[in-house]
């Protein structure tokens, strides 16, 4: 069984014993609100953590922090301590069923600790800005802007902790830089802007208009489930259908999520972003759909093809358009894909994103050096796989003509470091990988 | 007579609103106890948040108006009476405004004012409910601050009836659906409906104590939930836009007609929804219809047509090549299903086989028939008819029948 090591335990227990004895204090002393003012917050912070909802591709949206702002300000705004108050609404929080069904407790001890610290701060924000004042729809703007300020402190707090135990715990892992938060920060400063507001007005309107706000907040997060499991589904349905549409024919099989890998190591070794490589990825599945819609006759025909079959194959480019043309959010990985079999300098052929006489956008020269290192170390019907040694010198010869030679240069740079081989061992020119492909056996059968 | 009620539906419509327009307006301006600007003001929110449509699986049925309409009786009331003349008034008046609003959009005028008219009653019933029970016991089971809890919960349920009912009698004509399937989709978006609810009435009730900062209250909910609603439908919509591209694969490759899976579609999603199946059902037809011919894709291996297939194996190829995708197990199941005959000679009619198999295997062959075979309709009906001793289930074809009787296409002979 895995060890945790011993520094890793000591950590956990230290942020667990400053967390516990926080919440001890606030346990103890006098100035606790009353269990039915933070009992229901409490709940509702558990549940939010426990559902929390991805918003926006990658950023998790934790309204948890709006729950503990409003809590927060009820606390502050009736005379209790928030300092208090709110470490006690989040320790519930802290503790998931998952956590529990996996055995997991270095996690959820470290969290619980960080999470009652980085609450307390954000309570002392909030008692030392609102103070005990019975507030008047004129004193709204003042404690929303307390709370957007608390919500600020809770997350630079949460964030120095985090790095700090993402640095001893965890020493290789890689560490967001601060200018990638900003976006989040200005959102958390939104939710707890809102969550004080909402917390000065439950103090103001009638009670029954409670339940009102939280209604319609759970009916959103309901909505925000569904909506991210909906694209969940949509993704995976396209994927698996690709695949197994491909999976028909022999020779394509597995090519695109090689050629998937291939493009993504390139992307990484040229530094781009998260979306950029995420589009790359989409155009790399989709690159080859036009191919389904060619007769196999062709596309499996041993030796040359005659002009007009040649022009009927390269239909596939075009028609790549033609078949996902109403899928709106495919459009820009389209215009990647259509345009995989244009060269750096210009001549080749394409649909959108193929513009004779001109160099093809960088992604579309990305993924036409990894369509064809593919092409090259896997088998065809009429000769089987090359070597990596020769598809790279391939490509490197034809690099600033057919090939982009950054991309070129980035993907052998890429390949090495991964110390990847791809394709044959021993074949190193084509006449005998054309020989070796005639010996073979029939057609294999695929269907039946 | 017909030129005569062509002719004045508009104009009909055109002077519908302003007439109701203007008793409104003067029991606002007669015996009112506000100011008349008052009145105008939630008019005219009325009106500019009807213009706000919420996504929805109904189409453009909801929209934020609801909300406001909601909110008006909690605000103009004196203690737990509602001033119903002015709050009906303002119905009224807003929905007039909308009305303009929208011709003016281009929206076809007749259409907008049976809307309009649709949801003036709705808000006016939902008002005089709230009046009747607001004083009521109905309201004093609850304690202090919560009166309005249980009124509010009865008016909604009210207003949701009469909200889904008219749409479903209202929108069933140009839509061609039938009433039920039209009511049960409606239904569908009953947490949209219960989002605008709530907003409305926390606007309502807030706006007693801390006036247009109710405003602020009620929005920053709401703006979260409706782009979620919104987010929802446009990825459903680009779900079934990727289904529809790949299910066309076959035919961009010559493998199967130009348009069957399409045509298919459409005809199998009415004949499913007249059967009586629920909107969860008619979507798996509809992603089955779009798919059913998938499976033809292996034909472009030379070697499958030289060695010949049957129907099984394209409804097992395609069945296969579905059930890659997680989501569409069920699907899957129905395309491979889809070749099966109802029943076999001398056995009872098989339990097992789900109704979406069996209204895609008709409306295939039916379209089949006609884009493939050159026949009338008519004659495709026999085709069908006299196929349902084993093929078809006569229950299919008899629906299948009777909507296309009700379009008048069987009349109409060869096209």
């Amino acid at each position: 069984m895995y060890q945790l090591p011993r520094h890793r335990k000591r950590l956990a227990l230290g942020f667990f014993v400053v967390g516990a004895s926080i919440v001890g204090a606030a346990v103890t002393s006098r100035s606790i609100p009353p269990g039915r003012t933070w009992l229901p917050f409490a709940l509702a912070f558990f549940v939010l953590e426990w559902r929390s909802v991805e918003v926006n591709d990658r950023m998790f949206m934790s309204s948890s922090i709006m729950v503990a702002l409003t809590a927060g300000v009820v606390f502050a705004l009736t005379g209790e301590s928030a300092t208090l108050g709110i470490p006690l609404v989040a320790a519930c929080g802290t503790f998931q069923p998952a956590d529990f069904s996996q055995r997991r407790w270095f996690q959820p001890m470290v969290n619980f600790g960080q999470l009652v610290v980085s609450a307390a701060a954000a309570g002392a924000v909030l008692d030392l800005t609102i103070g005990a004042s019975a507030s008047r729809p004129s004193d709204l703007p003042r404690i929303a802007l307390a709370g957007g300020l608390a919500a600020l402190v809770y997350m630079v707090v949460n964030t120095l902790q985090v790095r700090f135990i993402v640095r001893l715990a965890y020493a290789r892992r890689e560490i967001t830089p601060w200018s990638h938060l900003t976006m989040l920060f200005g959102s958390q400063a939104v939710m707890g802007f809102i969550g004080a507001l909402l917390g000065a007005t439950l103090l103001l309107v009638e009670p029954g208009a409670i339940p009102l706000v939280a209604m319609v907040f759970v009916i959103g997060h309901m909505s925000f489930a569904s909506y991210s499991a909906l694209r969940e589904a949509h993704l995976a349905t396209l994927r698996g259908m690709v695949k197994s549409l491909e999976a028909k024919d022999v020779y394509t099989r597995g090519h695109t999520e090689r050629v998937a890998r291939f493009v993504q190591m390139i992307a990484e070794e040229l530094g781009f972003s998260g979306t950029r490589i995420e589009r790359l990825r989409w155009a790399a599945l989709i690159h080859d759909v036009g191919k389904l819609a060619v007769p196999k006759a062709l596309i499996g025909k041993k030796g040359r093809l005659s002009d007009e079959e040649t022009a009927e194959m390269r239909r596939h480019a075009h028609i790549v358009e033609e078949i996902l043309a109403e899928v709106e959010f495919l459009q820009p990985m389209v215009e990647i894909a259509s345009g995989h079999h244009s060269h750096f300098d210009g001549n080749g052929y394409g649909g959108r994103g193929h513009r004779h006489g001109q160099t093809p956008e960088l992604d579309t020269c990305i993924l036409s050096v990894a369509d064809a290192f593919d092409a090259m170390t896997s088998s065809r019907s009429y000769r089987v796989a090359l070597s990596q040694r020769f598809a790279l010198r391939e490509l490197s010869e034809n690099s600033g003509t057919q090939f982009h030679p950054y991309v070129v240069d980035a993907f052998e740079r890429a390949l090495k470091k991964a110390g990847e081989e791809w394709g044959s061992s021993r074949v190193d020119d084509e006449e005998a990988a054309r020989r070796l492909a005639e010996q073979r056996e029939e057609f294999p059968l695929l269907y039946g | 007579m017909a030129s005569w009620v062509r002719f004045s539906r508009p104009l009909l419509a055109s002077h519908i609103f302003p007439v109701l327009a203007i008793p409104a307006a003067s029991v606002l301006l007669g015996g009112s106890l506000r100011p008349w600007w008052d009145y105008a003001v939630a008019a005219a929110g009325l009106a500019a948040a009807s213009q706000i449509r919420v996504a929805g699986s109904s189409g453009n049925r909801l929209t934020t108006g609801i909300a406001v309409a909601v909110c008006l009786p909690l605000v103009f009331r004196s203690g737990q009476i509602v001033d119903l003349p002015s709050v009906v008034g303002v119905y009224a008046a807003g929905l007039s405004l909308n009305w303009v609003v929208d011709t003016l959009r281009g929206r076809p005028p007749v259409e907008v004012l049976v809307d309009s008219v649709r949801r003036w009653i709705g808000f006016s019933v939902f008002a005089l409910v709230l009046k009747v029970s607001m004083p009521s016991f109905l309201a004093d089971v609850f304690p202090e601050g919560w009166e309005a809890i249980g009124p509010l919960a009865v008016a909604t349920m009210v207003l949701l009836g009469i909200d889904v009912t008219t749409w479903a009698l209202t929108a069933h004509e140009p839509r061609q659906l039938n009433f039920r399937y039209l009511s049960r989709l409606a239904l569908k978006d009953s947490n949209v409906f219960v989002a605008l609810v709530a907003t409305g009435s926390l606007l309502g009730i807030a706006f007693g104590s801390i006036s247009w900062w109710a405003l602020t209250i009620a929005l920053l909910p709401y703006v979260f939930a409706h782009n979620a609603f919104r987010r929802f439908q446009s990825t459903r919509r680009t779900y079934r836009q990727t289904i529809r591209a790949l299910a066309r694969i076959p035919e961009v490759a010559g493998l199967a007609t130009e348009g069957h899976a399409d045509r298919t579609t459409a005809l199998a999603v009415e004949v499913a929804g007249d059967l009586g199946l629920s909107p969860n059902q008619v979507a798996d037809v509809e992603y089955t219809a779009l798919m059913h011919d998938i499976g033809r894709i292996a034909l472009n291996e030379p070697f499958i047509v030289r060695r010949g297939y049957t129907e099984a194996d394209i409804a097992g190829w395609g069945a296969e090549i579905i059930s890659e995708a997680p989501y569409l197990q069920r699907v899957a199941e129905f395309v491979r299903l889809q070749h099966q005959p109802y029943r076999r000679p001398g056995e009872e009619k098989d339990p097992d086989l789900p109704m979406t198999s069996k209204v895609i295997k008709a409306c295939s062959a039916f379209d089949h028939a006609i884009a493939d075979q050159g026949m009338s309709p008519l004659e495709a009906m026999e085709v069908l008819h006299r196929g349902a001793a084993y093929d078809y289930d006569p229950e299919v074809v008899g629906a299948l029948r009777k909507l296309l009787d009700r379009r008048g296409v069987l009349s109409r002979g060869r096209h």
